[in-house]
C-alpha cells in the first residue's frame, strides 16, 4: 500500500479517536458509555498499530509526529488520573493516619521540640528574674500590650463576628500550619517557624499568667482553653509532617534522593491532612466556644470541651494508633 | 584496568541510568506504555507553565469572587422575597454567617483549587486547558490525588524568596521554582519533585495531508525516476521537510536549500544536468510518499493489527 493511500484510509479512524479523546477530556468523571469505551480501545489500539508500523511504512515524519501526540492524547484519556477513592478513605482516615503518626519518629521530634520550647518560655515569660525582659525580646513589648489589652475588653461578640473569626482562623491557623509544613523541606527554614510558633505561644502564655496581668490572664484563660488541644496538636502534626519530607531527601535509607523523597512525602501527606482538619475543628472552637464570657459558659464547661477534645485526640492517635500484634505478623510475613 | 575488568561494558560506554525506558531526549519524554508502543511528549519550560500560573491565578481570584457576588446578590434576593417566613429566617440566619464562609472558601480556593481541578480533570487546571498543558506523573502515567495536593502545596517553596512590602506574604519572586526547573532534566519545580510529576503539552495537532502538486512536471519527472528508488528514513525525513517549507521560502532561497542535496542525486539517476533542483526533490517526493509500494506483509500487518483485535 503506498502512504498516500495508507494515510487516507486511516485518517478518518483517527480523526473519530482525535474527537473521541476531545470528549472524554471534558468529563470529570471517568464512566463512559460502555459501547463507547469499546470503540474508544478499538481505535487506541489501531492507532498504537499504525504508530509502530508508521517508520517502516515510510510516512512522512509530521504524520509520525501527528500519531504521536494521538497516542499520548488517547493514553491520556485511557489511563485518567484516580480520584480519592471512597472505599479506601475509611481505611486511610481511621486506620492508616493514626498508626503512621503513632509511629512515626518525625512526629515525636516535633513533639519534644514545641512542648520543650514553649514550657521553656512560658517558664521565663512568667517568671522575670530568670532572664529579665525575656517576654519582650521574643514578642515585643508592643504586641504583648496589645495582646493584654485585647484580653481586658473581652467581650460577647456577635454571631457575625464569631463567624467571621472562625473563617479568619480557618484560612490563617490552617495557612500557617500548611506553611510550616511545606518549608519544612528546607528543616532550618522550617524549624525556625516551628521554634518561633512555641516560643512565641509560650511567651504570650508566660505573659498573661503573670500576677500583675490578672485581669487579663482570667480572659485569656478562658479563651484559650477550648481551642487549645486541637490548636496545638495540628501545629506538631504539621511540622512533624513536614520533618519527614525535609529530612528524606538528607537521609534516604538506601533510596536515591529523588525516591525517598516522593515516598516520604507520599506517607507524610495524610499527617498533614490530618493537622489542616484539626486547625479547622479549632477555629469552630474557637470562633463560637472560646469567645464566650464567664457569664454565658463558665470557664469549667470550656475545660469540659478541652478535656473532650483531648479524649477523642487520645482515642484517634492511641487507641486507633497503638500497634497491634495483627501488624507485626503482617510484617513478619512480608518480610 | 577496567577494560578487563568482570564488568564486560568499557568505561565509555553510557551509563546506565535510572530511567529503562523513559529518556529524556531535548525536550521530548519518551514512554513506553503496557501496549509495547512508545510515544513522545513535548515537556513544558518553567515560562510557559508561569503564564498558565497566571492564569489560574486571575481565574481563581476572580471566579471567586463572581461567586461570593452572586450568591450574596441571590440570598439579598431571596431574604426580600420571603420576609417574614420561617425560609426568610433562615436564609437570614445563613447569611449572618455569610462572612465566615466567604473567608474559608477563600482558604480553600486558595490552598485546594490547583490539587482540586488536577485531581478531577485528569491533570489540567483551567490555565493548563487552555493553554494545552497536562500534569503526569513522572512515568508518563496520569496522577492521583495525593501527587495533585503534594505539588500544590509545595508551589509555595516555588514562590520563594518573596518581597517584603510591610505585613503581609510579600511579592513572590518564583527564583526557587525557576532554579529549580532549570537544573532539573525534566522542567520539574520543587512541588513536582516532591510529588514525582511532569508538565507535558497536550496539544490538538491537525491530520497533516500530504503535500500535492500543480506542476504537472513534477508528477512526469517522477515516472522518469528509477523504479527501484527506496529512499533512506533520513532521505524521507529530508524530502517531506523541504516540500512542507517550500511554500513559505522564496524562489532563491529553495534554489540554495535544494542544491545541497539535487546535484548528486541528478548524477546518480543519470538525469540531465539542467534539471531544475526544486523540481527534482518535488518529484522524489511523490516518488517517495505517494508512488512507492510498500512491501504488503507490513501493510497486511498493519490492517490485521488494526482490525484484529
Amino acid at each position: 500500500m503506498k502512504a498516500a493511500k495508507l494515510i487516507e484510509s486511516r485518517q478518518s479512524a483517527w480523526q473519530r479517536l482525535d474527537n473521541l479523546c476531545e470528549e472524554f477530556g471534558k468529563r470529570s468523571k471517568n464512566k463512559v458509555p460502555p459501547e463507547k469505551a469499546r470503540e474508544f480501545a478499538n481505535l487506541y489500539r489501531q492507532a498504537c498499530a499504525d504508530l509502530a508500523l508508521a517508520e517502516s511504512n515510510q510516512l512522512p515524519p509530521t504524520t509520525i509526529d501527528y500519531l504521536h501526540q494521538l497516542v499520548a492524547r488517547a493514553h491520556n484519556q485511557l489511563y485518567r488520573s484516580k480520584k480519592f477513592d471512597r472505599q479506601v478513605w475509611y481505611e486511610r482516615i481511621f486506620v492508616d493516619t493514626p498508626k503512621r503518626i503513632f509511629n512515626d519518629t518525625h512526629v515525636h521530634i516535633a513533639t519534644l521540640i514545641f512542648w520543650g520550647l514553649f514550657l521553656i518560655s512560658t517558664w521565663l515569660a512568667y517568671d522575670d528574674t530568670i532572664w529579665p525582659g525575656f517576654a519582650e525580646q521574643v514578642a515585643g513589648a508592643q504586641r504583648l500590650e496589645q495582646s493584654e489589652e485585647m484580653f481586658n475588653q473581652f467581650g460577647d461578640r456577635s454571631v457575625t463576628t464569631n463567624s467571621l473569626m472562625t473563617g479568619f482562623y480557618v484560612y490563617n491557623n490552617a495557612g500557617i500550619g500548611l506553611v510550616c509544613f511545606v518549608t519544612m523541606l528546607f528543616v532550618p527554614v522550617g524549624m525556625v517557624t516551628l521554634s518561633f510558633n512555641a516560643m512565641f505561644l509560650g511567651t504570650v502564655f508566660g505573659y498573661m499568667f503573670r500576677p500583675e496581668t490578672a485581669a487579663a490572664g482570667m480572659n485569656f484563660k478562658n479563651f484559650v482553653t477550648a481551642h487549645g488541644p486541637f490548636e496545638l496538636t495540628a501545629i506538631i502534626l504539621s511540622a512533624g509532617a513536614g520533618l519527614k519530607i525535609g529530612l528524606s531527601w538528607l537521609a534516604t535509607g538506601g533510596l536515591s534522593r529523588k525516591d525517598s523523597l516522593i515516598k516520604n512525602a507520599r506517607e507524610a501527606l495524610p499527617i498533614a491532612m490530618c493537622s489542616v482538619s484539626l486547625f479547622c475543628m479549632a477555629a469552630v472552637i474557637e470562633g463560637f466556644v472560646s469567645p464566650t464570657t464567664e457569664a454565658f459558659l463558665p470557664w469549667w464547661a470550656k475545660g469540659l470541651v478541652a478535656t473532650a477534645c483531648s479524649l477523642t485526640l487520645m482515642i484517634y492517635l492511641i487507641v486507633l494508633g497503638y500497634p497491634r500484634p495483627e501488624d507485626e505478623m503482617e510484617e513478619f510475613d512480608a518480610a | 584496568m577496567s577494560l578487563n575488568s568482570s564488568n564486560l561494558s568499557s568505561p565509555f560506554a553510557p551509563k546506565s541510568g535510572d530511567a529503562t525506558n523513559l529518556e529524556v531526549i531535548d525536550t521530548m519524554l519518551l514512554v513506553e506504555t503496557p501496549e509495547k508502543i512508545s510515544f513522545q511528549y513535548q515537556l513544558a519550560g518553567p515560562f510557559r507553565r508561569a503564564f498558565a500560573y497566571i492564569l489560574d491565578a486571575l481565574f481563581s481570584v476572580i471566579g471567586y469572587s463572581i461567586l461570593l457576588v452572586v450568591v450574596a446578590v441571590l440570598l439579598g434576593f431571596l431574604s426580600n422575597v420571603f420576609a417574614g417566613t420561617a425560609i426568610g429566617d433562615l436564609i437570614g440566619a445563613v447569611m449572618e454567617l455569610g462572612a465566615g464562609f466567604a473567608a474559608i472558601g477563600f482558604f480553600i480556593t486558595y490552598w485546594f483549587y490547583g490539587a482540586a481541578m488536577e485531581a478531577w480533570y485528569n491533570g489540567q487546571t483551567l490555565g493548563k486547558m487552555i493553554l494545552g498543558y497536562r500534569v503526569l506523573s513522572a512515568d508518563g502515567h496520569a496522577i492521583d490525588g495525593v501527587q495533585a495536593l503534594l505539588r500544590n502545596f509545595f508551589r509555595l517553596m516555588d514562590l520563594f524568596p518573596m518581597i517584603p512590602l510591610g505585613p503581609g506574604p510579600g511579592i513572590p519572586t518564583c527564583m526557587f521554582g525557576l532554579i529549580a526547573s532549570t537544573i532539573s532534566p525534566k522542567f520539574q519545580r520543587i512541588g513536582d519533585l516532591v510529588a514525582g510529576t511532569i508538565v507535558v503539552i497536550d496539544e490538538k495537532k491537525w491530520v497533516p495531508e500530504l503535500a500535492t502538486f500543480s506542476d504537472p512536471r513534477v508528477a512526469q519527472l517522477s515516472e522518469v525516476l528509477p523504479a527501484d528508488f527506496v529512499p533512506s528514513q533520513s532521505m524521507l525525513k529530508t524530502l517531506a521537510e523541504y516540500v512542507d517549507r517550500r511554500r513559505f521560502l522564496a524562489p532563491t532561497t529553495t534554489y540554495e536549500i535544494a542544491r545541497q542535496l539535487a546535484p548528486s542525486m541528478i548524477a546518480k539517476f543519470g538525469l540531465p544536468a539542467d534539471t531544475d533542483h526544486d523540481l527534482l526533490l518535488c518529484a522524489m517526493y511523490t516518488k517517495a510518499f505517494l508512488q512507492v509500494e510498500q512491501t504488503p506483509t507490513k501493510a497486511e500487518l498493519a490492517v490485521s493489527l488494526g482490525v484484529g483485535v
